[in-house]
Protein backbone atom coordinates (compact mmCIF):
# COMPACT_ATOMS: atom_id res chain seq x y z
CA UNK A 1 0.00 0.00 0.00
CA UNK A 2 1.24 3.42 -1.07
CA UNK A 3 -0.25 7.18 -0.34
CA UNK A 4 -1.67 9.25 -3.46
CA UNK A 5 1.90 11.21 -3.48
CA UNK A 6 3.85 7.98 -3.68
CA UNK A 7 1.31 6.94 -6.18
CA UNK A 8 2.00 9.73 -8.31
CA UNK A 9 5.10 9.94 -7.83
CA UNK A 10 5.87 6.23 -9.15
CA UNK A 11 3.86 7.01 -12.14
CA UNK A 12 5.63 9.78 -13.14
CA UNK A 13 9.00 9.02 -12.69
CA UNK A 14 7.88 5.34 -14.52
CA UNK A 15 6.00 7.32 -17.43
CA UNK A 16 9.11 9.83 -17.81
CA UNK A 17 11.49 6.41 -18.21
CA UNK A 18 9.20 4.85 -21.06
CA UNK A 19 8.89 8.38 -22.46
CA UNK A 20 12.17 9.35 -22.71
CA UNK A 21 13.17 5.58 -24.25
CA UNK A 22 10.35 6.52 -26.59
CA UNK A 23 11.67 9.18 -28.11
CA UNK A 24 15.10 8.31 -28.63
CA UNK A 25 13.67 4.91 -30.39
CA UNK A 26 11.58 7.49 -32.86
CA UNK A 27 14.31 9.90 -33.13
CA UNK A 28 17.16 7.27 -34.08
CA UNK A 29 14.29 5.57 -36.79
CA UNK A 30 13.84 9.04 -38.36
CA UNK A 31 17.63 10.03 -38.82
CA UNK A 32 18.05 6.04 -40.27
CA UNK A 33 15.44 6.98 -42.67
CA UNK A 34 16.61 10.64 -43.44
CA UNK A 35 20.23 9.60 -43.87
CA UNK A 36 19.36 7.10 -46.43
CA UNK A 37 16.89 9.23 -48.36
CA UNK A 38 19.82 11.75 -48.17
CA UNK A 39 22.80 9.57 -49.61
CA UNK A 40 20.06 8.87 -52.06
CA UNK A 41 19.10 5.28 -51.75
CA UNK A 42 16.52 2.97 -49.95
CA UNK A 43 17.87 1.35 -46.64
CA UNK A 44 20.48 -1.21 -45.77
CA UNK A 45 18.89 -4.84 -45.24
CA UNK A 46 20.54 -3.58 -41.64
CA UNK A 47 18.79 -0.71 -41.41
CA UNK A 48 15.58 -2.27 -41.96
CA UNK A 49 16.00 -4.76 -39.32
CA UNK A 50 17.28 -2.05 -36.91
CA UNK A 51 13.39 -0.16 -38.11
CA UNK A 52 11.65 -2.92 -37.34
CA UNK A 53 13.58 -4.00 -33.70
CA UNK A 54 12.48 -0.37 -32.95
CA UNK A 55 8.91 -0.41 -33.96
CA UNK A 56 8.73 -3.86 -31.73
CA UNK A 57 10.44 -2.06 -28.84
CA UNK A 58 8.16 0.65 -29.14
CA UNK A 59 4.67 -1.93 -28.84
CA UNK A 60 6.60 -3.41 -26.15
CA UNK A 61 6.90 -0.08 -24.60
CA UNK A 62 3.15 0.47 -25.38
CA UNK A 63 2.16 -2.22 -23.16
CA UNK A 64 4.17 -1.46 -20.72
CA UNK A 65 2.26 2.20 -20.53
CA UNK A 66 -1.08 0.58 -20.60
CA UNK A 67 -0.04 -1.74 -17.78
CA UNK A 68 1.24 1.33 -15.67
CA UNK A 69 -1.98 3.60 -16.59
CA UNK A 70 -4.07 0.58 -15.43
CA UNK A 71 -2.14 -0.21 -12.38
CA UNK A 72 -1.54 3.43 -11.33
CA UNK A 73 -5.43 3.50 -11.47
CA UNK A 74 -5.80 0.61 -9.00
CA UNK A 75 -3.29 2.11 -6.77
CA UNK A 76 -5.11 5.59 -6.87
CA UNK A 77 -8.42 3.51 -5.92
CA UNK A 78 -6.56 1.55 -2.42
CA UNK A 79 -4.29 4.66 -1.58
CA UNK A 80 -3.52 4.84 2.28
CA UNK A 81 -5.04 8.43 2.60
CA UNK A 82 -7.53 8.55 0.17
CA UNK A 83 -10.64 7.46 2.57
CA UNK A 84 -9.29 10.11 4.70
CA UNK A 85 -9.13 12.91 2.19
CA UNK A 86 -12.73 12.04 1.04
CA UNK A 87 -14.37 12.13 4.44
CA UNK A 88 -12.08 15.61 4.87
CA UNK A 89 -13.91 17.35 1.85
CA UNK A 90 -17.48 15.47 3.11
CA UNK A 91 -16.92 17.97 6.66
CA UNK A 92 -15.97 20.96 4.16
CA UNK A 93 -18.97 20.41 2.22
CA UNK A 94 -20.93 20.07 5.92
CA UNK A 95 -19.60 23.05 6.74
CA UNK A 96 -20.28 24.91 3.59
CA UNK A 97 -23.99 23.82 4.00
CA UNK A 98 -24.16 25.22 7.23
CA UNK A 99 -22.61 28.66 6.30
CA UNK A 100 -25.59 28.39 3.68
CA UNK A 101 -28.14 27.68 6.66
CA UNK A 102 -26.93 30.87 8.49
CA UNK A 103 -27.94 33.01 4.94
CA UNK A 104 -31.03 31.32 4.94
CA UNK A 105 -31.73 32.07 8.83
CA UNK A 106 -31.66 35.67 8.41
CA UNK A 107 -33.79 35.24 5.42
CA UNK A 108 -36.38 33.49 8.06
CA UNK A 109 -36.13 36.15 10.45
CA UNK A 110 -37.08 38.75 8.56
CA UNK A 111 -39.95 36.94 7.11
CA UNK A 112 -40.91 36.50 10.50
CA UNK A 113 -40.95 40.52 11.65
CA UNK A 114 -43.32 40.62 8.03
CA UNK A 115 -46.00 38.32 9.22
CA UNK A 116 -45.95 40.01 12.46
CA UNK A 117 -46.70 43.34 10.83
CA UNK A 118 -49.15 41.45 8.97
CA UNK A 119 -50.45 40.31 11.89
CA UNK A 120 -50.75 42.74 13.79
CA UNK A 121 -52.36 44.78 10.65
CA UNK A 122 -55.30 42.72 10.81
CA UNK A 123 -55.76 42.88 14.79
CA UNK A 124 -55.68 46.42 14.78
CA UNK A 125 -58.34 46.16 11.83
CA UNK A 126 -60.53 43.86 13.92
CA UNK A 127 -60.03 46.50 16.90
CA UNK A 128 -61.22 48.96 14.36
CA UNK A 129 -64.53 46.74 13.29
CA UNK A 130 -65.34 45.90 17.02
CA UNK A 131 -65.05 49.95 18.07
CA UNK A 132 -67.49 51.08 15.15
CA UNK A 133 -70.07 48.41 16.48
CA UNK A 134 -70.02 49.94 20.11
CA UNK A 135 -73.19 51.86 20.80
CA UNK B 1 -33.13 73.66 5.39
CA UNK B 2 -30.89 72.22 7.68
CA UNK B 3 -33.29 69.18 7.92
CA UNK B 4 -33.62 68.88 4.47
CA UNK B 5 -29.51 68.58 4.04
CA UNK B 6 -29.67 65.85 6.38
CA UNK B 7 -32.31 64.14 4.46
CA UNK B 8 -29.91 64.16 1.58
CA UNK B 9 -27.03 63.33 3.58
CA UNK B 10 -28.76 60.52 4.92
CA UNK B 11 -29.91 59.52 1.61
CA UNK B 12 -26.40 60.23 -0.31
CA UNK B 13 -24.85 57.80 2.38
CA UNK B 14 -27.20 54.96 2.24
CA UNK B 15 -27.01 55.06 -2.07
CA UNK B 16 -23.43 54.29 -1.39
CA UNK B 17 -23.82 51.76 1.14
CA UNK B 18 -26.15 50.08 -0.87
CA UNK B 19 -23.75 50.16 -3.92
CA UNK B 20 -20.56 49.03 -1.96
CA UNK B 21 -22.47 46.19 -0.40
CA UNK B 22 -24.19 45.18 -3.78
CA UNK B 23 -20.59 44.85 -5.92
CA UNK B 24 -18.92 43.14 -3.17
CA UNK B 25 -19.67 39.56 -3.32
CA UNK B 26 -21.59 39.39 -6.42
CA UNK B 27 -18.28 40.29 -7.82
CA UNK B 28 -17.47 36.48 -7.56
CA UNK B 29 -20.76 35.58 -9.28
CA UNK B 30 -19.40 34.90 -12.44
CA UNK B 31 -15.97 33.15 -11.72
CA UNK B 32 -17.53 31.22 -9.06
CA UNK B 33 -20.09 30.12 -11.47
CA UNK B 34 -17.25 29.84 -14.43
CA UNK B 35 -15.48 27.50 -11.69
CA UNK B 36 -18.17 25.07 -10.99
CA UNK B 37 -19.13 24.43 -14.63
CA UNK B 38 -15.62 24.53 -15.64
CA UNK B 39 -15.05 21.39 -12.95
CA UNK B 40 -18.22 20.28 -14.04
CA UNK B 41 -16.97 19.56 -17.78
CA UNK B 42 -14.10 17.65 -15.98
CA UNK B 43 -15.50 15.46 -14.26
CA UNK B 44 -18.23 14.71 -17.68
CA UNK B 45 -15.25 14.11 -19.37
CA UNK B 46 -13.42 11.48 -16.40
CA UNK B 47 -16.37 10.01 -15.96
CA UNK B 48 -16.74 9.31 -20.16
CA UNK B 49 -13.02 7.86 -20.04
CA UNK B 50 -13.68 5.47 -16.55
CA UNK B 51 -16.32 3.99 -19.14
CA UNK B 52 -14.32 3.64 -21.75
CA UNK B 53 -11.45 2.14 -18.90
CA UNK B 54 -13.54 0.02 -17.30
CA UNK B 55 -14.50 -1.90 -20.72
CA UNK B 56 -10.99 -2.31 -21.63
CA UNK B 57 -9.94 -3.27 -17.77
CA UNK B 58 -12.86 -6.20 -18.19
CA UNK B 59 -11.86 -7.34 -21.09
CA UNK B 60 -8.24 -7.80 -19.93
CA UNK B 61 -9.19 -9.46 -16.70
CA UNK B 62 -11.77 -11.69 -18.67
CA UNK B 63 -8.42 -12.20 -20.36
CA UNK B 64 -6.75 -13.21 -17.65
CA UNK B 65 -9.26 -15.22 -16.57
CA UNK B 66 -9.40 -17.15 -19.80
CA UNK B 67 -5.10 -17.89 -19.26
CA UNK B 68 -5.23 -18.75 -16.09
CA UNK B 69 -3.18 -15.55 -14.39
CA UNK B 70 -6.64 -14.21 -12.80
CA UNK B 71 -8.53 -16.11 -10.89
CA UNK B 72 -12.60 -16.09 -10.72
CA UNK B 73 -14.72 -16.93 -8.26
CA UNK B 74 -18.36 -16.03 -5.97
CA UNK B 75 -18.48 -13.22 -3.69
CA UNK B 76 -18.98 -14.71 -0.38
CA UNK B 77 -22.76 -15.26 1.01
CA UNK B 78 -23.94 -14.73 -2.55
CA UNK B 79 -24.83 -17.51 -5.73
CA UNK B 80 -26.03 -19.74 -3.47
CA UNK B 81 -29.74 -20.65 -2.70
CA UNK B 82 -31.48 -17.83 -0.56
CA UNK B 83 -28.55 -15.61 -0.96
CA UNK B 84 -29.33 -11.93 -1.96
CA UNK B 85 -27.55 -12.42 -4.93
CA UNK B 86 -24.58 -13.75 -7.56
CA UNK B 87 -21.90 -11.60 -8.28
CA UNK B 88 -18.41 -12.93 -9.19
CA UNK B 89 -15.05 -11.73 -8.05
CA UNK B 90 -11.63 -11.75 -9.69
CA UNK B 91 -8.50 -12.47 -7.63
CA UNK B 92 -5.08 -10.58 -9.49
CA UNK B 93 -2.12 -12.36 -8.12
CA UNK B 94 -1.45 -8.80 -6.06
CA UNK B 95 -4.22 -6.67 -4.47
CA UNK B 96 -7.23 -7.34 -2.94
CA UNK B 97 -10.42 -8.69 -5.20
CA UNK B 98 -12.15 -6.75 -7.28
CA UNK B 99 -15.89 -7.23 -8.06
CA UNK B 100 -16.07 -8.38 -11.68
CA UNK B 101 -17.47 -7.01 -14.21
CA UNK B 102 -16.34 -4.50 -12.69
CA UNK B 103 -18.54 -1.13 -13.25
CA UNK B 104 -16.21 1.53 -12.65
CA UNK B 105 -11.97 1.18 -12.58
CA UNK B 106 -12.52 4.55 -9.60
CA UNK B 107 -15.23 4.19 -7.69
CA UNK B 108 -13.30 5.96 -4.79
CA UNK B 109 -12.39 8.78 -7.64
CA UNK B 110 -15.92 9.22 -8.40
CA UNK B 111 -17.01 9.68 -4.75
CA UNK B 112 -14.09 12.55 -4.98
CA UNK B 113 -15.22 13.89 -7.60
CA UNK B 114 -19.30 13.94 -6.41
CA UNK B 115 -17.45 15.69 -3.41
CA UNK B 116 -15.54 18.08 -5.67
CA UNK B 117 -18.43 18.87 -7.59
CA UNK B 118 -20.16 19.39 -3.98
CA UNK B 119 -17.82 21.69 -2.82
CA UNK B 120 -17.79 23.69 -6.09
CA UNK B 121 -21.78 24.36 -6.20
CA UNK B 122 -21.57 25.18 -2.48
CA UNK B 123 -19.25 27.98 -3.51
CA UNK B 124 -21.54 28.62 -6.14
CA UNK B 125 -24.94 28.51 -3.73
CA UNK B 126 -23.04 30.61 -1.13
CA UNK B 127 -22.60 33.46 -3.97
CA UNK B 128 -25.90 33.06 -5.56
CA UNK B 129 -27.93 33.55 -2.41
CA UNK B 130 -30.52 35.92 -2.74
CA UNK B 131 -31.01 36.97 1.08
CA UNK B 132 -30.74 40.43 0.97
CA UNK B 133 -33.08 40.28 -1.57
CA UNK B 134 -36.00 38.46 0.35
CA UNK B 135 -35.04 40.48 3.17
CA UNK B 136 -35.90 43.44 1.31
CA UNK B 137 -39.05 42.37 0.07
CA UNK B 138 -39.95 41.04 3.79
CA UNK B 139 -39.15 44.33 5.03
CA UNK B 140 -41.30 45.96 2.38
CA UNK B 141 -44.17 43.97 3.26
CA UNK B 142 -43.85 44.69 6.70
CA UNK B 143 -43.84 48.52 5.75
CA UNK B 144 -46.43 48.00 4.03
CA UNK B 145 -48.79 46.47 6.98
CA UNK B 146 -47.71 49.35 9.52
CA UNK B 147 -48.60 51.80 6.63
CA UNK B 148 -52.45 50.31 6.97
CA UNK B 149 -52.06 49.91 11.13
CA UNK B 150 -51.62 53.59 11.08
CA UNK B 151 -54.57 53.90 8.92
CA UNK B 152 -56.65 52.12 10.77
CA UNK B 153 -55.86 53.26 14.40
CA UNK B 154 -56.43 57.17 12.61
CA UNK B 155 -59.79 55.80 11.69
CA UNK B 156 -60.75 54.16 15.00
CA UNK B 157 -59.71 57.28 16.68
CA UNK B 158 -61.68 59.38 14.06
CA UNK B 159 -58.83 61.42 13.27
CA UNK B 160 -59.14 63.35 9.60
CA UNK B 161 -56.87 62.05 6.74
CA UNK B 162 -53.46 63.40 7.80
CA UNK B 163 -50.00 63.33 6.34
CA UNK B 164 -48.81 59.37 7.30
CA UNK B 165 -45.96 59.11 9.68
CA UNK B 166 -44.89 55.52 8.57
CA UNK B 167 -45.15 56.96 4.88
CA UNK B 168 -42.84 59.67 5.27
CA UNK B 169 -40.33 57.63 6.94
CA UNK B 170 -41.10 53.90 5.10
CA UNK B 171 -38.40 54.96 2.30
CA UNK B 172 -35.42 55.95 4.21
CA UNK B 173 -36.32 53.15 6.65
CA UNK B 174 -36.67 50.49 4.27
CA UNK B 175 -33.14 51.36 2.89
CA UNK B 176 -30.85 52.11 6.01
CA UNK B 177 -32.27 48.14 6.51
CA UNK B 178 -31.61 46.89 3.64
CA UNK B 179 -28.54 48.25 3.80
CA UNK B 180 -28.16 47.09 6.94
CA UNK B 181 -28.83 43.51 6.20
CA UNK B 182 -27.33 43.73 2.60
CA UNK B 183 -23.85 44.59 4.20
CA UNK B 184 -24.37 42.06 6.69
CA UNK B 185 -25.47 38.99 4.69
CA UNK B 186 -22.04 40.05 2.42
CA UNK B 187 -20.03 39.95 5.45
CA UNK B 188 -21.44 36.77 6.25
CA UNK B 189 -20.91 35.53 2.33
CA UNK B 190 -17.71 36.89 1.97
CA UNK B 191 -16.42 35.23 5.34
CA UNK B 192 -18.25 32.20 4.41
CA UNK B 193 -15.80 31.92 0.95
CA UNK B 194 -13.03 32.84 2.25
CA UNK B 195 -13.02 30.17 5.11
CA UNK B 196 -14.15 27.44 3.45
CA UNK B 197 -11.31 28.17 0.26
CA UNK B 198 -8.91 28.64 3.00
CA UNK B 199 -10.25 25.36 5.03
CA UNK B 200 -10.78 23.15 1.79
CA UNK B 201 -6.85 24.45 0.48
CA UNK B 202 -5.05 21.25 1.63
CA UNK B 203 -7.90 18.83 0.67
CA UNK B 204 -8.69 20.76 -2.50
CA UNK B 205 -4.72 19.85 -3.11
CA UNK B 206 -4.54 16.62 -2.08
CA UNK B 207 -7.65 15.75 -4.33
CA UNK B 208 -6.53 17.84 -7.23
CA UNK B 209 -3.35 15.63 -7.19
CA UNK B 210 -5.10 12.46 -7.34
CA UNK B 211 -7.44 13.19 -9.85
CA UNK B 212 -5.03 14.82 -11.75
CA UNK B 213 -2.81 11.77 -11.48
CA UNK B 214 -5.88 9.62 -12.36
CA UNK B 215 -6.88 12.00 -15.13
CA UNK B 216 -3.06 11.51 -16.48
CA UNK B 217 -3.36 7.84 -16.26
CA UNK B 218 -6.45 7.78 -18.54
CA UNK B 219 -5.67 9.99 -20.86
CA UNK B 220 -1.62 8.07 -21.14
CA UNK B 221 -3.61 4.74 -21.50
CA UNK B 222 -5.68 6.72 -24.51
CA UNK B 223 -2.23 8.24 -25.71
CA UNK B 224 -0.56 4.33 -25.49
CA UNK B 225 -3.38 3.39 -27.63
CA UNK B 226 -3.27 5.97 -30.05
CA UNK B 227 0.88 5.15 -30.32
CA UNK B 228 -0.23 1.84 -30.93
CA UNK B 229 -2.38 2.57 -33.84
CA UNK B 230 0.09 5.15 -35.31
CA UNK B 231 3.40 2.76 -34.96
CA UNK B 232 1.80 0.23 -36.82
CA UNK B 233 0.17 2.20 -39.22
CA UNK B 234 4.25 3.40 -39.88
CA UNK B 235 5.53 -0.22 -39.72
CA UNK B 236 3.00 -1.25 -42.27
CA UNK B 237 4.26 2.17 -44.67
CA UNK B 238 8.04 1.14 -43.81
CA UNK B 239 6.82 -1.86 -45.35
CA UNK B 240 5.42 -0.85 -48.27
CA UNK B 241 8.08 1.75 -48.72
CA UNK B 242 10.95 -1.16 -48.39
CA UNK B 243 9.05 -3.18 -50.96
CA UNK B 244 8.42 -0.48 -53.51
CA UNK B 245 4.41 -1.01 -53.11
CA UNK B 246 3.74 2.42 -51.25
CA UNK B 247 -0.09 3.11 -52.33
CA UNK B 248 -1.86 6.41 -51.05
CA UNK B 249 -4.12 4.65 -49.25
CA UNK B 250 -1.30 3.53 -46.85
CA UNK B 251 0.12 6.94 -46.95
CA UNK B 252 -3.44 8.55 -45.73
CA UNK B 253 -3.38 5.74 -43.02
CA UNK B 254 -0.20 6.86 -41.50
CA UNK B 255 -1.41 10.44 -41.82
CA UNK B 256 -4.48 9.59 -40.17
CA UNK B 257 -2.98 7.67 -37.47
CA UNK B 258 -0.75 10.85 -36.40
CA UNK B 259 -3.59 12.56 -36.34
CA UNK B 260 -5.37 10.80 -34.13
CA UNK B 261 -2.02 10.95 -31.67
CA UNK B 262 -1.54 15.11 -32.14
CA UNK B 263 -4.69 14.70 -30.38
CA UNK B 264 -4.32 13.01 -27.69
CA UNK B 265 -0.55 14.51 -27.02
CA UNK B 266 -2.63 17.75 -26.72
CA UNK B 267 -4.97 16.19 -24.28
CA UNK B 268 -2.57 15.69 -21.66
CA UNK B 269 -1.06 18.96 -22.18
CA UNK B 270 -4.67 20.85 -21.19
CA UNK B 271 -4.31 19.45 -17.45
CA UNK B 272 -7.73 20.82 -16.23
CA UNK B 273 -7.47 19.37 -12.61
CA UNK B 274 -3.93 20.79 -12.29
CA UNK B 275 -5.68 24.20 -13.57
CA UNK B 276 -8.35 23.79 -11.26
CA UNK B 277 -6.14 23.78 -8.77
CA UNK B 278 -3.94 27.08 -9.87
CA UNK B 279 -7.55 28.59 -9.62
CA UNK B 280 -8.91 27.26 -5.88
CA UNK B 281 -5.03 28.68 -4.82
CA UNK B 282 -5.53 31.94 -6.51
CA UNK B 283 -9.50 32.39 -5.47
CA UNK B 284 -8.27 31.55 -1.81
CA UNK B 285 -5.15 33.88 -1.83
CA UNK B 286 -7.35 36.58 -3.08
CA UNK B 287 -10.28 36.02 -0.61
CA UNK B 288 -7.99 35.90 2.43
CA UNK B 289 -6.15 38.67 1.41
CA UNK B 290 -2.73 36.76 0.88
CA UNK B 291 0.39 37.91 -1.21
CA UNK B 292 -0.13 40.28 -4.08
CA UNK B 293 -2.93 38.13 -5.58
CA UNK B 294 -5.53 40.69 -7.16
CA UNK B 295 -9.10 39.66 -8.03
CA UNK B 296 -7.59 39.56 -11.83
CA UNK B 297 -5.49 36.96 -11.37
CA UNK B 298 -7.62 35.26 -9.62
CA UNK B 299 -10.06 35.52 -12.05
CA UNK B 300 -7.93 35.22 -14.92
CA UNK B 301 -7.00 31.72 -13.51
CA UNK B 302 -10.51 30.70 -13.17
CA UNK B 303 -10.73 31.77 -17.32
CA UNK B 304 -7.93 29.52 -17.81
CA UNK B 305 -9.29 26.60 -15.91
CA UNK B 306 -12.58 27.25 -17.61
CA UNK B 307 -10.79 26.75 -21.37
CA UNK B 308 -8.63 23.52 -20.65
CA UNK B 309 -11.53 21.66 -19.21
CA UNK B 310 -13.17 22.90 -22.45
CA UNK B 311 -10.28 22.13 -24.41
CA UNK B 312 -9.56 18.37 -22.79
CA UNK B 313 -13.34 17.52 -23.03
CA UNK B 314 -12.86 18.36 -27.00
CA UNK B 315 -10.30 16.51 -27.26
CA UNK B 316 -10.98 13.48 -25.78
CA UNK B 317 -14.39 13.45 -27.35
CA UNK B 318 -12.46 14.74 -30.75
CA UNK B 319 -9.98 11.57 -29.87
CA UNK B 320 -13.50 9.22 -29.20
CA UNK B 321 -14.85 9.70 -33.10
CA UNK B 322 -11.23 9.50 -34.51
CA UNK B 323 -10.83 6.34 -32.74
CA UNK B 324 -14.48 4.89 -33.49
CA UNK B 325 -13.54 5.53 -37.26
CA UNK B 326 -10.29 4.30 -37.33
CA UNK B 327 -11.79 1.22 -35.87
Amino acid sequence: MSTIEEVRKAFKEQLAGIAELDQALAAERKKIKVMAFKAGGGLKPSEIARCKEIAATRLELIEAQKVLALGTIDALEIADDVDDLLKEIGFINDQLEDDLKKLKTIEAYAEKVASFAASAEKLAQKLVELAAKLP
Amino acid sequence: MKTHFAAWHFLLFITIGLLLSACAVDTYKKPVGDLTSAIETSITTVQALDKKITKVRNERWSKGVAEGTILLTTVDNSCAEQESGCTLEIHPRTGPPVLFPAKSVIPKGLVGLTALRAYAANLKAIVDEDTADAVTASTNKALGSLKNIEKAVAEAKGDPPAASVINAYSQPVASLVNWAVGTYVDVVKYHALAKATRDADPVIRKLADYHQTLAQAFTSYESAIAREAFVNAQTAFDKASDEGSLTQAKVNTYVQAAAAYDVVLKASAADPLGAFLAAHTKLKQQLNREGKITLADAFASIEDLKQRAETFKEIMDAFGKAAEQNG
